[in-house]
């Protein structure tokens, strides 16, 4: 099982049409290269103690993101043969890691812990 | 892989207070104004002038929400709102009903104002009756679930249902009342009447009231729009049973580059997509 973090478009940067940040919340500005990007990934996954788990960044033109309507969060499990075993609803409601738990059980043929 | 829905609601720190943020502008704390100030102030007069911001015209246009040329205090008036009250100094949980409160503008905002206006992000006190009116199918004076089901409105977000548990946080859940003129000063603040799970017209039409402007007018935060869409916003995503789009991206550190469909025929893979707003 190989999992990936996926880090793609600030959801809520300061200067985004949804913005969002203040007291205990993060505030970050739109990063604008790929490297902005990249640093505040690190930044993002170090923050949230995700470091442990391997990640990717979307390139700026959210390719990927767009590929697999992504935004602002999404899950998702690829079987070994490359076809979508798991599509998760649309964050953040839709955002359910107990559901992905429940298909990688099955998949693995394994009960979820 | 934070909530959407947390709102503006921190406090402004004191010019003075203000730290310098890293190098990619990431700061864990603090204010919007604070962040801008100390990232882009360098004549330390408390305004951002275009000279000063660095970065496009556009984005220094959407949060100059008051149009007078440069970046203060005053474009960011949720957060002066916060300083006023004292919210640094509320209890936790009185915090977060706050910030609900916040939180339910953009579905008032989205899914009463009138139909002839779709796009329109500000609501007067009629057109919010009118729009209630509109849910309020059985005509009660009272919205249940069942009746905000059959909203057609959409946030990026979700729909009805994720809307309506953020309009019943942020509604019906009014903070303490303040103590009438002539109340004994020190005297227990009256309790708030118990959040029933529904959303009567006059809890809405109090909301409107107090989370107004002077002009009477219901506006979201400057330069949000609540139905901007990000990028992958469209669509729903490749369904199960589909091949999986393939990509090469690398790390945050650089370096190699993953492919997807490499992992064919050897391992399953979960993709975790989000960021940290």
């Amino acid at each position: 099982m190989q999992f990936y973090v996926v880090y793609i478009r600030e959801a809520h940067a300061l200067d985004s049409r949804s913005p969002s940040g203040g007291g205990s919340n993060p505030i970050l500005e739109d990063p604008r290269t790929l490297a902005e990007r990249r640093e505040v990934a690190g930044s993002c996954l170090a923050k949230l103690e995700l470091g442990q788990l391997p990640a990717l960044v979307d390139d700026l033109d959210d390719a990927v993101s767009v590929a697999y309507a992504a935004w602002p969060d999404r899950l998702y499990l690829v079987d070994a043969q490359g076809r979508v075993a798991y599509h998760g609803g649309r964050g953040p409601f839709g955002f359910a890691p107990e559901e992905l738990a429940r298909a990688i059980a099955d998949l693995l043929g394994r009960p979820a812990d | 892989m934070r909530s959407p829905l947390v709102p503006v609601a921190g406090p402004l720190l004191a010019l003075a207070a203000c730290q310098a943020p890293n190098a990619t502008g990431l700061e864990q704390a603090g204010s919007t104004f604070g962040f801008l100030c100390a990232k882009y102030d360098r004549n330390g007069d408390g305004a951002v002038e275009p000279a000063e911001y660095t970065r496009d015209r556009e984005g220094f246009a959407r949060l100059d929400a008051d149009a007078d040329g440069k970046l203060t205090a005053a474009d960011f008036p949720d957060e002066r709102f916060a300083r006023e009250l004292g919210i640094r100094d509320l209890p936790a949980e009185l915090r977060e009903r706050l910030g609900a409160r916040y939180a339910a503008r953009a579905v008032v905002l989205a899914y009463f104002r009138p139909e002839s206006a779709p796009g329109e992000p500000v609501l007067t006190r009629a057109a919010l009756e009118q729009g209630f009116a509109r849910l309020d199918r059985d005509a009660s004076g009272v919205l249940d679930a069942a009746e905000f089901a059959h909203a057609t409105a959409a946030l990026p977000w979700g729909g009805p249902g994720q809307a309506w548990e953020v309009l019943v946080a942020g509604v019906d859940a009014p903070l303490p009342a303040e103590p009438a003129p002539g109340e004994a000063a020190g005297e227990e603040a009256r309790p708030a009447a118990p959040p029933d799970g529904l959303v009567a017209r006059d809890e809405l039409l109090r909301y409107h009231a107090e989370m107004s402007g002077p002009e009477g007018l219901l506006r979201g935060p400057p330069g949000v729009d609540p139905l901007a869409v990000g990028p992958g916003l469209a669509g729903d995503g490749p369904p199960v049973g589909t091949l999986a789009p393939d990509f090469e991206l690398a790390p945050p550190q650089g370096g190699e580059r993953t492919r997807l469909s490499g992992w064919r025929g050897k391992k399953p893979v979960a993709l975790v997509f989000g960021s940290y707003t």
